[in-house]
């Protein structure tokens, strides 16, 4: 799995992290079961601070692509599936397009919700 | 990910198999000459063994020695032929013939010595054969082991490859990318359990010590079952899964170059694990897709593990990066 962070982008490091897991999911390049690097061992890796690719792990774990359990690292959950995977880039997709537009995190929440009223 | 990013290699041919016989040949010819020249002239019994002071204390009828002498020639020199054939291109294929070779000239210049030593003595238990004919047959297989390794050609595969012809990565300036594989071997974690059981056992009803070394041989095959392979901006890494601290690192400025190939272990390595043979060492836990990277003392490291072709492409990437510093 190749994780590829770059400084100079306004996108957070620690979500570039999770892109890259986010995306070798979905190609199929990584399959459920599988471990990802200790979180210590990919932060010297990437010459980054170890929190910032905890965040990053953080954010996989709350999609449900990831669990996380003290000691034994981040594995990937036997639910994450490449098409799962393709929604999370789909929900980055939207909230960058919105941001881009000038809606505020409430305004992009909304139009969310809205769209699941109806049916 | 991994597509297109492969670039094919040329192979090497194999030495060919008169070079490898040819020793065996020549001794065998050489000996009977000797034995032709000089057997109107050799005692009833001849001295073939020689005690600590050089002094006869072994004797064999001459045409047994001569058939104890060349059998072993004809064996060796069919084993060398039959391994030359199996292990192919690689690069202890490039030293059988060294070895056979020098294994050939000293056997015969030590069995030709002892022929003459005996010619034309009458009594066998004066013939002496001193010391100094052990460093003459080991400078001869030197000079043999030279020859051999010069017929057998230059072999060196790197030299064949065309430079800057390996995969790249498309890396933006500034952005940085680690890529990490696992590569396990339920062979070994097997044998690391089993050997980790007898350790216990016998650590508790026979000695402490055997029971350490066991253990000890079981953490180190365990440490190998199951590795994560890293390549990142500082280079290769080899760690074990469940202990991310490596236990062999190859820093970015000690590799030439990488490529991916597929690894046949039997014939190129002859065994599961962390390898070591002249010109080459590396992990080798299953057969099948690897990263080859060459050096700059000249040797190769080998690691077979999936999505190598990735692997080696973020390598030359950053090895490019390093140079146009």
């Amino acid at each position: 799995m190749l994780i590829q962070v770059d400084p100079a982008s306004s996108v957070p490091l620690g979500d570039q992290i999770a892109a890259s897991v986010r995306g070798a999911i979905a190609d199929g390049s990584v399959r459920a079961g599988e471990r990802l690097p200790a979180a210590r061992a990919l932060a010297a890796s990437l010459g980054v601070n170890v929190h910032t690719v905890l965040r990053g792990y953080q954010r996989l774990k709350e999609e449900g692509l990831i669990e996380l359990r003290r000691g034994r690292g981040a594995m990937i959950t036997g639910t994450a599936s490449p098409g799962r995977a393709r929604l999370g880039e789909a929900a980055e997709r939207l909230i960058t397009e919105a941001r881009r537009l000038g809606l505020s995190d409430e305004e992009i929440v909304t139009l969310v919700r809205e769209g699941l009223v109806t049916p | 990910m991994n597509s297109s990013l492969r670039a094919d290699q040329p192979a090497t041919s194999p030495p060919r198999a008169w070079v490898v016989v040819l020793p065996f040949v020549l001794a065998t010819v050489v000996l009977g000459g000797v034995y032709a020249a000089v057997a109107g002239r050799l005692p009833e019994h001849l001295a073939t063994h020689f005690g600590p002071n050089g002094q006869a204390d072994g004797y064999t009828s001459p045409g047994g020695y001569l058939i104890l002498s060349i059998a072993p020639l004809a064996v060796f020199g069919i084993v060398f032929a039959v391994l030359g054939r199996r292990s192919g291109a690689g690069p202890s294929a490039r030293w059988q013939p060294v070895v056979g070779y020098a294994v050939a000239a000293s056997s015969a210049y030590l069995t030709g010595a002892t022929l003459l030593c005996n010619a034309g003595v009458p009594d066998a238990s004066a013939v002496r054969l001193p010391y100094w004919h052990i460093a003459v047959a080991l400078v001869f297989a030197l000079l043999a082991g030279g020859v051999g390794r010069l017929l057998a050609g230059p072999g060196d595969r790197a030299a064949r490859r065309a430079p800057g012809s390996e995969p790249r990565l498309d890396l933006p300036g500034g952005s940085r990318a680690s890529w990490s594989h696992t590569v396990s071997s339920p062979l070994m974690a097997a044998v690391s359990i089993l050997v980790c059981g007898a350790g216990l056992v016998l650590g508790f009803t026979d000695s402490w010590v055997v029971g350490a070394v066991l253990l000890a041989a079981a953490v180190v095959t365990g440490a190998c079952a199951s590795v994560r392979v890293t390549v990142d901006r500082r280079g290769l890494a080899l760690a074990p899964t469940l202990l991310p601290y490596p236990f062999r690192r190859i820093p970015l400025h000690r590799i030439v170059d990488a490529t991916s190939r597929e690894i046949v272990i039997a014939t190129e390595f002859g065994g599961w694990g962390y390898r070591v043979q002249p010109g080459r060492s590396g992990l080798v836990l299953r057969s099948g897709e690897g990263a080859v990277l060459r050096l700059t003392s000249g040797r190769e490291f080998v690691v077979t593990v999936d999505d190598a072709a990735t692997a080696v492409a973020l390598l030359n990437t950053y090895l490019d990066r390093a140079r146009s510093k």
